[in-house]
């Protein structure tokens, strides 16, 4: 009879032979086996066992068994749920972590994303650098049309060469007609733009003769004025007074140039690029050919054409892309200086919160080494740590970012930033991966540790005063880097300060400007628009609260456009002045602009009365171009300067004007006044030259400068009333006032110091984060022993300052850092963006002291905390 | 089902646990293989096809207690997944199929 129990050696090989989870069961299923086998009387009943005991040791080793056996899904999951433990455990490391993330991110994606929206409308073309913009390549005549010079047109380096001017339009045939923004563009400018339309079609070369009454509208006008009308195609509207045909809708993001809502052929109405016909050129890159090889072409045809045509300019060649977007490059890249410094700094401070804890998680990870985790397990730990942590800083970010970013849009100006702001997905992923690493690398420090476990396991004890340093050396990078930012901003703030202060060269802020456009089918000739300009002056100087009335070609910030003539001294030779410098604008105006303006005489008188007529001889300067030619302002009063102003003017209004010898471009300066900045603060505009605006009255758009005793802002109203009673068909558009001018200037510079400023407040936070992180760890780390002094009767206040100090100590040496690497910033910057200040010391000075009080006020409530440790729990070790 | 194949034995295998309901562990899938079948089945086998099963997603188990028959060791209980019975269904049915196929043929051959 065989024995009761199963053979002992067999349970025992199962026992150490299979995995720990399945020993138990094995052994109870061997041992029920044995009962049931006997029960049954069973003779082969080792046999059997053994079999059985040997098939499931087998089985056991064959197979992997679950543990060992990599199982992604399921070890993911526990350490998520690790992860989120020890986010529950800890709660203001993690907390500290995540804002950390959530401010740092927020704030790039935020404040760049806005920066680029402002700065860097998208292009809405087909490979936008493939396209070249040829501004002075002139134009030819061919078959009694405008069309693109034909030796440029011939080049094989280009695949398509357009042609285009802009300026506005009036559209409308009853009522007050509307200002629109317009171009007038060759059959070929779509295809070489890469432009197809939404409806209808773009101009054919039929439609290039200089009759051709059609044109092309854009989306927002077709869906804002004409309540997106599917009958639109074929439709008839009035453009300046004429009959024009619409052929097709463009799609919104087309707008390209300047902003246009309709396009006409090149020359279907002269009046739309006000008094100048420049038209410039755009050329599409032949398959292969590179820009340096078509702007050679372009150089070489030029030559020649410069050769039969003496006094052509050479044609200024640039890339599509570098001309929409070079204005705004040096801003972007200083904007993407502080966004990187911002990242460097959240990560910086990721870094220095995650090495705070490397000495609690090197024991954890070590004891998890020991119980036999491997170093790749482990690793995957701390991965998922990054992940989550990341992840949830990304949210945080994002969420931030879209809510900084709704608040940002609310505010500014909608014609800076149109409603449209998303985050732009590959600034989130370079932010994303750049925090990732960067906490990756610092968390992978307790695992190197573990490497050592036994060793540590066995001693009890670990050094981490190497950690400590590194700490502080991340603590000191950070302070160095807000230091960096401030300056930064400081410069910002110089920079608007400066323009702030710029001489507009108009100081009159109780006037508006207006334009209007006189139709050229009722306005043909000089003396028909010289005498609505008298009209017009006298009727709107009757209205009661108006202290001056003045009428020019061109105002500041209007959307006239006035055309560059020679200037030069009478008594140089003629052809001696063809530098860029002496190509002035002219200015007609009445005698009245002036004073309208506030435009303040430096030398010399103003016009007269009587000087507002075709036969006057005289002119006025701005100081620079007075200066330019004579040396001050002073000197030029009584001399003569030859200067064509009738250059501009088209045929039909050259008559009766300067006929004579070419003596009759001599004029004689009666006056210096003060420049005037036209379109904006930073750039200086040509030397500027005023004519009484009978000797070349402006063909098309004329400004009205009126200025009153009242508020400004409620002109608009009697002046269009009173311009009625003299033509109802003259629209007034663009009113500006004078006082909102400097504003409108600055708008973009004090959005950016805005953001800026931004910029420097997150780098401050998150300062205040690093340096309390530091501070409050060095107090956990030293509760025994600030236990045992407080016990021994050291004084808590003297603790606490000593706690300070070495925020302090850090807060210095990382100032002493920044201040070095902000000259050095400074340098490098200035090599990109030319009107950034340097910046003073004294606005160093005053950062770094805005940094010392941040780094007092975020040491001082762990520093109170240890003063207040219980020196009997601190020497227990229950704190901490 | 996962795609992947179910063997002969595994079929048998899913077929006891199926059949013993929340009876089913190793012991128990053994002795009912062994007397349907009349030949001898290791326990290292059934388990082998219990462990392949689990992984293909076929079966779940759980640790259940012991009776004093095994000295009061735990036991592995396996129950049948849905999918489980979906795959037998499917099986059951290809096999009818190929089955009527073959009692057609001769049929075939002597018109």
């Amino acid at each position: 009879m065989a024995s009761v129990s199963p053979p002992r050696l067999g349970l025992a090989l199962v026992r150490r032979l299979l995995p720990p989870h399945r020993r138990i069961e094995a052994e109870g299923d061997l041992i029920e086996l044995w009962q049931l086998r006997r029960a049954n009387g069973r003779r082969d009943l080792r046999l059997a066992f053994w079999r059985d005991a040997g098939s499931l040791i087998v089985h056991s080793r064959v197979a992997p068994s679950r543990t060992t056996r990599f199982n992604g899904g399921r070890d993911m999951l526990q350490d998520l749920r690790y992860t989120l433990r020890m986010i529950k455990r800890q709660p203001l490391f993690a907390g500290l972590v995540i804002c950390t993330l959530t401010l740092g991110m927020a704030a790039a994606i935020a404040i760049f994303t806005v920066c680029d929206r402002v700065l860097m409308k998208p292009i809405p073309y087909p490979d936008p650098d493939r396209v070249l913009s040829v501004d002075d390549a002139g134009f030819d005549i061919v078959e009694g049309r405008i069309a693109v010079p034909v030796d440029i047109g011939s080049l094989h380096e280009f695949s398509s060469v357009g042609m285009w001017g802009s300026g506005g339009l009036n559209l409308g045939d009853e009522g007050t007609p509307l200002r629109v923004r317009a171009a007038g563009v060759s059959a070929s400018f779509f295809p070489t733009m890469g432009v197809s339309p939404l409806r209808g079609r773009v101009f054919d070369p039929s439609d290039e003769l200089a009759n051709a009454t059609v044109a092309v509208l854009g989306e927002d006008l077709w869906r804002g004025h004409f309540g997106a009308d599917p009958g639109i195609l074929g439709r008839a509207i009035r453009l300046n007074g004429r009959p024009f045909t619409i052929l097709g809708v463009l799609p919104a993001s087309a707008t390209f140039p300047d902003d246009a809502e309709i396009w006409v052929p090149t020359y279907a109405d002269r009046q739309i690029y006000g008094s100048a016909f420049k038209p410039r050129l755009v050329g599409r890159l032949a398959p292969g050919v590179r820009m340096d090889q078509a702007s050679a072409a372009i150089a070489r045809v030029s030559e020649d054409r410069r050769a039969r045509e003496s006094g052509s300019p050479a044609p200024n060649v640039t890339s599509l892309k570098d001309r929409l977007v070079g204005p705004v490059r040096p801003t972007l890249l200083f904007l993407a200086a502080l966004v990187s410094v911002l990242l460097a700094a959240t990560c910086a401070n990721v870094a220095s919160l995650v090495l705070a804890r490397v000495r609690v998680r090197a024991n954890e990870m070590m004891l998890r080494a020991a119980l036999g985790a491997s170093g790749a397990r482990l690793a995957r730990q701390v991965i998922v740590e990054c992940i989550v942590f990341a992840g949830l800083g990304a949210v945080g970010g994002m969420a931030l970012a879209l809510g900084a970013m709704r608040t940002i849009a609310a505010t500014v100006p909608e014609a800076l930033l149109s409603g449209d702001v998303s985050i732009d997905i590959r600034l989130l992923v370079v932010c994303l991966v750049v925090v990732f690493v960067t906490a990756l690398l610092f968390s992978l420090v307790p695992v190197l540790f573990s490497a050592r476990a036994a060793v540590v396991l066995r001693e009890g004890v670990t050094n981490t005063a190497r950690l400590g340093w590194m700490r502080g050396t991340l603590v000191v990078i950070q302070i160095a880097a807000a230091l960096v930012l401030l300056t930064g901003v400081s410069a910002a703030i110089g920079v608007v300060a400066r323009l702030a202060r710029v001489d507009l060269g108009f100081t009159n802020d109780q006037a508006a400007v207006f334009d209007l456009t006189l139709p050229r089918s009722r306005y043909a000739d000089a003396s028909s628009t010289s005498r609505v300009a008298g009209d017009l002056e006298r009727a709107v100087a009757q209205l009661p609260s108006v202290t001056a009335v003045g009428l020019a070609n061109l105002a500041p910030a209007t959307t006239a456009i006035a055309l560059g003539v020679p200037l030069t001294r009478a008594d140089e030779l003629p052809g001696s002045s063809r530098r860029a410098d002496r190509v002035a604008l002219i200015f007609d105006v009445t005698p009245g602009y002036f004073k309208a303006l506030g435009i303040p005489l430096v030398a010399g008188r103003t016009f007269s009365a009587d000087e507002n007529r075709p036969s006057a001889r005289v002119v006025m300067l701005a100081e620079s171009a007075a200066t330019l030619l004579w040396g001050s302002a002073q000197a030029a009063v009584g001399h003569q300067v030859r200067c064509p102003v009738t250059l501009h003017l088209p045929t039909a209004f050259k008559k009766g004007l300067l006929s004579g010898p070419s003596n009759d471009d001599v004029f004689e300066v009666v006056g210096v006044v003060r420049d005037v900045r036209l379109r904006g603060l930073t750039t200086n505009g040509s030397p500027q030259v005023y004519a009484p605006l009978a000797v070349a009255p402006p063909p098309g758009t004329i400004v009205l400068a009126v200025a009153t005793s009242g508020d400004p802002a409620t002109l608009f109203g009697p002046v269009q009333q009173q311009i009625n009673g003299i033509d109802p068909d003259l629209p007034l558009y663009n009113r500006l006032l004078m006082r909102d001018l400097r504003g409108r200037f600055l708008a973009k510079q004090r959005l950016t110091l805005a953001l800026a400023g931004a910029f420097g407040l997150v780098a401050l936070a998150l300062c205040a984060i690093a340096i309390y992180g530091v501070i409050s760890q060095l107090v956990s780390q030293r509760t025994r022993e600030i236990g045992i002094r407080l016990a021994l009767g050291a004084n808590p206040s003297r603790l606490q300052r000593g706690m300070v100090g070495s925020s302090l100590k850090l807060a210095a040496v990382g100032i002493a850092a920044g201040a070095g690497a902000a000259a050095g910033a400074a340098r490098l910057i200035a090599g990109f963006v030319p009107d950034l200040d340097r910046p003073s010391l004294a606005a160093i000075a005053l950062d770094a002291g805005l940094l010392v009080l941040v780094a007092v006020v975020a040491a001082w409530t762990p520093a109170r905390r240890a003063a207040h440790v219980d020196p009997l729990q601190a020497v227990r070790g229950d704190v901490g | 089902m996962k795609g992947d194949h179910l063997g002969e034995f595994e079929e048998l295998v899913l077929l006891a646990v199926s059949g013993l309901g929340h009876a089913a562990y190793g012991v128990s899938v053994q002795a009912l293989l062994e007397r349907e079948t009349s030949r001898g089945v290791s326990l290292g086998a059934v388990y082998a096809a219990l462990d392949r099963l689990e992984t293909k997603g076929l079966l779940m188990s759980a640790i259940a207690p012991g009776a004093a028959t095994r000295g009061g060791r735990s036991r592995r209980v396996f129950t049948a997944t849905p999918m489980a019975a979906h795959t037998l269904e499917t099986l059951r049915r290809l096999r009818e199929r190929l089955y009527r196929g073959l009692a057609t043929r001769p049929a075939q051959r002597h018109t």
